[in-house]
């Protein structure tokens, strides 16, 4: 009886010990395959830091993460898809030796690497098509050793397929993509190792990509206000500090830049002695392009205004410049003018801008003049020559104001147009005052009518008044009567 | 600030132009599509157009160096293009800009007739 416990124990021990070894045996390939899985995710991080300091962008991450997973798993190809949220469908980003085409192909042209690869990177994939469809649907990783009787797979002449593992590319619930790879390269299948590897891979690579496509929208935006804040200064830096002083008139001009649309300008300049070039102009293109053609626009109108009197004439060569140096759809509105300093005398053009007003009579009498013209930039000189030349001469007192289509079009709450007829009324009410007067309630005005609303325009005005006799005695002596240019 | 939509519908009424209706807004938001829309009619072969504005509401500068863009490119084709009955704030804004002059403008159906009976 006691021999026969002591055999039973004796026996209980073998087994224990069996067991224990099979245990000990299964823990360390276990915990040898957790070490290489933990090894290959500290080289890929690794490999990917390296990357990173040098520059960040997403295709480039793709390639090294695609790269890195095939050559770590043994695999004969590999590619990496990325859910495109927009087409609700995976396109493949990268794509790693003979990886078989994704749809059932009846066609044999793709035996060469290329047109194979060239086929998958064009071919679109909608969640739950096909294997790959699937993880990306399900979140869950396959390892396939049976591809011939799996129907989730194509079936192809193209490329053999012994084994394959797709892994989705996911944070929480949330699947970035897929990481599939076809064939080991020793020709023996994936095994449930290979794939716990994908895994612990797929879970980094899904992380990295995350980080760069934030990073990637971030760094686009940047560039937008980068450029933006450029073109602002840029603009800033073409407008005149301060209006020149002359003796008899009375000028004020702002230039308020919107935050996105920047393209209003104007400037003085002296076209000889006796006369000043007043300009005010909206270009139509936005950005650096818009600040460029700005600054175009000045310097060819500060050389080609020198003692040509016909604001016309001038409107016509600037015109020619514009044209031959821009696209077609860019193109400028402005007002030129020139006044007579010692008569007051005014002739000047309109090429598709905005009318002048005038203020006649202590404002009793007003007018928008708009004669013939065509925005510059757009049509030749045989059409362009409808822009015609005006004249008109204030009296003491009159005033003249010249404004962009951010003053007129301004917005309310309940999107109205601020419009003609309320600059007019706000305009006429401070008339009486300096033309600076004139300009800061015109502004508050427009400020009080879009309330919080962010300024969708540039706005600009220029307003100019002619000294009663009373005013001139106590003005500033005269600054800028030679032929020289201002230079602000 | 309110994003605001641009439609564009297209008919070919008979074998002489073919209509491009647009609803909404032509800016810088929406001239794009039009301008992608305005390619494939144009590279199907259409030379003469005409675009119906009964419905746009807006029309900014872009929208403006677009419509300059098509009418060039059809002269140059020996094609046309006609704007039907834009509303009064968009025919301001393009007389305003002086394109009324360069733009063959229809104020009534009928008078589309007489642009393409010339050509």
């Amino acid at each position: 009886m006691s021999k026969n416990i002591l055999t039973l124990i004796i026996i209980i021990l073998f087994a224990a010990v069996i067991i224990l070894k099979k245990r000990i045996r299964f823990l360390r390939v276990y915990s040898e395959t957790r070490m290489k899985e933990r090894e290959a995710v500290i080289s890929f991080l690794h490999k990917i830091g390296e990357r990173i300091t040098h520059s960040i962008d997403l295709q480039g991450s793709l390639e090294i993460i695609t790269n890195f997973i095939v050559e770590y798993t043994h695999a004969e190809s590999g590619a990496i898809f990325l859910l495109n949220e927009e087409e609700n469908a995976l396109r493949a980003k990268v794509v790693i030796g003979l990886f078989p085409p994704l749809h059932q192909t009846t066609e044999h042209a793709f035996t060469k690497r290329k047109f194979l690869t060239e086929r998958i990177m064009r071919d679109k994939v909608n969640l739950g098509e096909g294997i790959i469809g699937y993880v990306a649907q399900s979140g869950i990783t396959q390892l396939i050793t049976d591809p011939q009787n799996d129907p989730r797979v194509p079936q192809t002449s193209d490329v053999s397929i012994a084994s394959l593992m797709v892994a989705p590319l996911k944070i929480k619930d949330k699947v970035l993509g897929v990481m599939a790879l076809a064939n080991k390269r020793d020709g023996i299948s994936f095994d449930e190792r290979d794939k716990s590897l994908l895994e612990s891979l797929s879970d980094q690579a899904a992380v990295t990509v995350d980080i760069v496509k934030l990073y990637d929208q971030l760094a686009k935006q940047q560039r937008i206000e980068q450029e933006l804040r450029v073109a602002h200064d840029f603009q800033k830096l073409l407008l005149p500090k301060e209006c020149p002083s002359v003796e008899g008139l009375d000028m004020a001009a702002i230039s308020e830049p919107a935050l996105e649309v920047g393209g209003d300008y104007y400037d003085f300049f002296w076209v000889d002695e006796d006369h000043l070039g007043v300009v005010i102009a909206d270009v139509s293109g936005k950005g650096i392009p818009g600040a460029l053609v700005m600054s175009m626009l000045r310097s060819a109108l500060r050389a080609e205004s020198r003692n040509i009197l016909s604001p016309a004439a001038v409107l016509k060569v600037i015109n020619e410049y514009i044209r031959t140096d821009t696209q077609v759809n860019v193109f400028i509105t402005a007002i030129y003018a020139i006044i007579d300093i010692r008569t007051h005398k005014i002739l000047f053009a309109r090429a598709g801008h905005e009318p002048l007003v005038i203020f006649t009579d202590g404002g009793k009498k007003h007018d928008f003049v708009a004669p013939n013209g065509i925005a510059l930039g757009m049509v030749g000189e045989d059409i362009f020559n409808i822009t015609e030349n005006r004249e008109i001469t204030l009296a003491e007192g009159d005033t003249i104001v010249l404004y962009t289509d951010g003053v007129v079009e301004a917005m309310n709450k309940a999107s109205e147009e601020y419009g003609q007829q309320r600059l007019l009324k706000t305009a006429n009410r401070s008339l009486h005052g300096k033309a600076k007067e004139v300009l800061d309630a015109v502004m508050a005005d427009i400020r009080e009518f879009s309330g919080d609303l962010p300024q969708h325009d540039d706005i600009t005005m220029i307003v100019i008044k002619v000294k009663a006799l009373m005013d001139s005695v106590t003005s500033r002596a005269p600054v800028g009567s030679g032929t020289e240019n201002l230079n602000y | 600030m309110k994003s605001f939509d641009l439609h564009v519908r297209v008919e070919i009424t008979n074998q002489r132009y073919t209509i491009i209706e647009l609803t909404g807004f032509l800016d810088a938001h929406t001239v794009n599509a039009f301008e992608n829309r305005i390619e494939e009619i144009v590279s199907s072969g259409q030379r003469q157009i005409v675009i119906d504005l009964k419905g746009l509401n807006y029309i900014s500068s872009a929208g403006i160096g677009a419509l300059m863009a098509l009418t060039q490119r059809l002269r140059k084709e020996s094609g046309n293009m006609v704007l039907l009955q834009p509303n009064e704030k968009v025919f301001k804004i393009l007389d305003l800009l002086g394109f009324t002059k360069i733009f063959n403008v229809a104020l009534k159906e009928e008078d589309v007739e007489n642009y393409f009976q010339a050509v």
